[in-house]
């Protein structure tokens, strides 16, 4: 048809306005969705802190701050959890692992975990991804120490290194455990979750460090070399939470019910993945700080076109007063203009979709390794068609105000275009 | 008899109803093939009357004919189409789409009309033959020419590819808007020549609009629209206006 063939033929005319009005809208698709992207990535990232762990186990306290203090070592559960009733709970028949965690020491801010080996078999993240080992390999003897990618990179530890354990928390330390070293053994490789800025002993190690020591202080009276020590019972007598691992994902209530109403003493147990999701949810402002703001980008990019149709208008009021002279009607007219407007639009949209999934495929192996941020790989998702089809009706919109200016003045506009 | 292009009954016309009206033809007949020569001063409404004869401006009161049809009683739509099939228009400046060729440009009425379409078909010729053969006749005969854009020709020869555009399928009623403002006086005369020879061969009514006197024994009919300040009496104004001479 005459009018398309038309509009294609002004289109390429304009080629560098109407190339930088597509890039523009482009542009603004391509914030509008990669924000969306990253930020269903953060979430899920978030939830998956840890995952295919069915359980988190404590002392009895509040679901958030077991899995805070336990996941993100973010403030301490102040009670512990005897050893007889970790081995008591791991000997249940729906478990298939469990992994105990003792805390409380640090290295310079870094938090100190006591675990097994069990670790580094069973703990998983984002996608039900198993620790790697940059270097080196697990701790084996009571002084070994394994670092997150964090704690190595920031002192540049290597295998072999020396370090030394404070007690307690917090950068400032008031005593330490100078007198027993442990070896860099190994180290981990990026997780983008707090493992980063962990350092894994096991929890003979840590038994080892405190094992002359009361309430806190080095014993006055009582001390053993790091030599020493190796040949005493280091079995523990307390662990602050261990999380375990059902044979049968299903049993999960089951055991977590059997856990809450333990006897021997009060415990809880909590799902991770539900408890993270509650908190990301309690810390919903980023979401909504990340809505806003991609809403604002898809304004600008919206506004912008709106802007290029607009300064065009003017300059074609004479190809419509032509148009009009030879019969067409302002409707045609109207339509004439408006479908630039929408091929634009889609044009801008299709480019923006491309670039987002160009970008996101050079960004994400950064995303996920330097930040933990993993996007989902599968299509468009339900929230993303909906972005889609707002812009494209927000723009079939705004494609329609210059139609509908032209359509206007067409009526007027006779044999004289008075500019 | 029906000879009869374009009959104006007691046309009225203001922009704001609410005021007097600046256009006023008791009565007017344009016969077929008939050259009407329209004057009157800068801003007296020419080109307002050329737009109501073209259905492109809606009249306020009285009635105007073309071929037989009452522009008032029928739609937007069928007076796009009676202008589509029964017209062709000259502007004054402005006449082409730029991007399109000169022959493209010639050709864009066809694409609007059917009427015209067959009208070419009739003479056993396809539209590009005919848009070939109308600019050769206006003196644009070369070839590279007719593939050229249309910004790089002179104004005399843009306004002379407008020409070919109005004349293009043989309209009964061509409209000119001071086409020749734009151009020195010897072009002026040649293109006013040139359209008035072929608007005979084509038999077609031709509405021309100027305000160089000189011209006026090129035409068989002059009409002059005047212009009427707000203050004067309305009586006066009926007496002065739509001047018919012959
Ligand atoms: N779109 C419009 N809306 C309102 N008034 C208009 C419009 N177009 C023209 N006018 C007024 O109508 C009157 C007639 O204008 P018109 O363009 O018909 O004059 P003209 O005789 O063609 O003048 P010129 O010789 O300068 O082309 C003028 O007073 C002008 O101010
Ligand atoms: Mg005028």
């Amino acid at each position: 048809m005459f009018i398309i063939k038309l509009a294609l033929k002004s289109l390429l005319n304009r080629k560098f306005t109407v190339a930088l009005t597509i890039f523009s809208i482009a542009i603004s698709i391509t914030l509008l969705l990669g924000v969306e992207r990253i930020r269903i990535g953060l979430e899920n990232s978030f939830s998956n802190t840890i995952s295919g762990t069915d359980l988190v186990v404590g002392a009895r306290t509040g679901d958030e701050q077991l899995l805070l203090s336990t996941v993100f070592h973010i403030g301490m559960v102040s009670n512990n959890i005897s050893w007889h009733s970790y081995e008591d709970i791991a000997a249940n028949e729906l478990i298939d692992w469990t992994i105990p965690i003792s805390m409380g020491d640090s290295h310079e801010g870094f938090s100190v975990i006591g675990t097994n080996e069990d670790y580094f078999t069973h703990y998983q993240f984002a996608n039900k991804q198993h620790l790697q080992f940059q270097e080196g390999k697990a701790f084996h003897e009571t002084f070994d120490a394994v670092l997150g990618a964090d704690v190595a990179a920031s002192h540049e530890y290597k295998i072999g290194d020396e370090i030394v354990i404070n007690h307690g928390s917090g950068d400032i330390a008031f005593h330490d455990h100078g007198d027993k070293p442990f070896h860099v053994t190994g180290i981990l490789q990026r997780t983008g979750t707090p493992v980063d800025q962990t350092i894994h002993v096991s929890l003979e190690g840590i038994e080892a460090i405190h094992i002359d020591w009361v309430d806190g202080m080095p014993d006055k009276h009582m001390h053993f070399s790091a030599e020493e020590v190796e040949h005493l019972h280091l079995e523990p007598e307390y662990i602050t939470a261990f999380l375990v691992g059902l044979k049968n994902r299903t049993d999960v209530l089951t055991v977590q019910r059997q856990i809450n109403t333990n006897k021997s003493e009060p415990l809880t147990a909590v799902m991770p993945g539900i408890t993270l999701q509650r908190l990301w949810n309690m810390m919903g402002k980023i979401e909504t700080a990340l809505l806003i703001v991609s809403g604002f980008v898809a304004i600008a990019g919206l506004i912008g076109m709106l802007v290029a149709l607009l300064t065009g208008v003017n300059e074609r009021r004479r190809e419509m007063a032509i148009l009009r002279s030879v019969g067409a009607s302002p409707l045609k007219i109207f339509g004439l203009i408006s479908s630039e407007s929408i091929v634009i639009t889609m044009w801008g949209i299709a480019m923006g979709i491309a670039f987002v999934f160009l970008l996101l495929q050079l960004a994400k192996p950064i995303l996920e390794t330097q930040y933990g941020i993993y996007l989902n790989p599968s299509g468009i998702s339900l929230q993303e068609i909906y972005i889609i089809g707002t812009v494209i009706i927000l723009g079939i919109l705004i494609g329609i105000i210059p139609g509908y200016k032209i359509y206007k003045y067409s009526l007027l506009d006779g044999m004289t275009v008075k500019m | 008899m029906n000879n009869s292009i374009i009959q104006i009954q007691n046309l009225k016309f203001n922009w704001d109803k609410s005021k007097v009206p600046f256009i006023i033809i008791p009565e007017l007949e344009v016969l077929k093939s008939e050259h009407l020569l329209i004057k009157g001063d800068s801003g007296s409404g020419k080109t307002t009357f050329l737009n109501l004869i073209s259905g492109v401006l809606p009249l306020s009161s009285g009635e105007i004919k073309i071929l037989g049809e009452n522009l008032v009683d029928v739609s937007s739509s069928k007076r796009d189409a009676i202008r589509a099939n029964h017209m062709g228009v000259i502007f004054q400046m402005f006449n082409l789409i730029p991007y399109l060729s000169v022959i493209e440009n010639v050709l864009i009425p066809i694409h609007f009309s059917e009427v015209k379409k067959n009208k070419i078909r009739a003479k056993g010729i396809g539209p590009k033959e005919e848009a070939i053969r109308l600019l050769t006749e206006l003196g644009l005969q070369q070839k590279e020419i007719h593939e050229k854009k249309v910004t790089e020709l002179s104004v005399g020869q843009q306004q002379r590819v407008a020409a070919a555009r109005a004349l293009i399928g043989s309209p009964e009623i061509i409209l000119a808007d001071e086409p020749t403002s734009a151009l020195d006086e010897n072009n002026s005369m040649r293109f006013l020549d040139l359209l008035l020879e072929e608007c005979k061969k084509n038999n077609s009514t031709l509405l021309y609009v100027s305000h160089d006197s000189r011209i006026h024994q090129k035409f068989q009919q002059s009409i002059s629209i005047h212009d009427f300040t707000e203050d004067m009496p309305i009586a006066e104004k009926t007496k002065k206006e739509a001047v018919v001479c012959s």
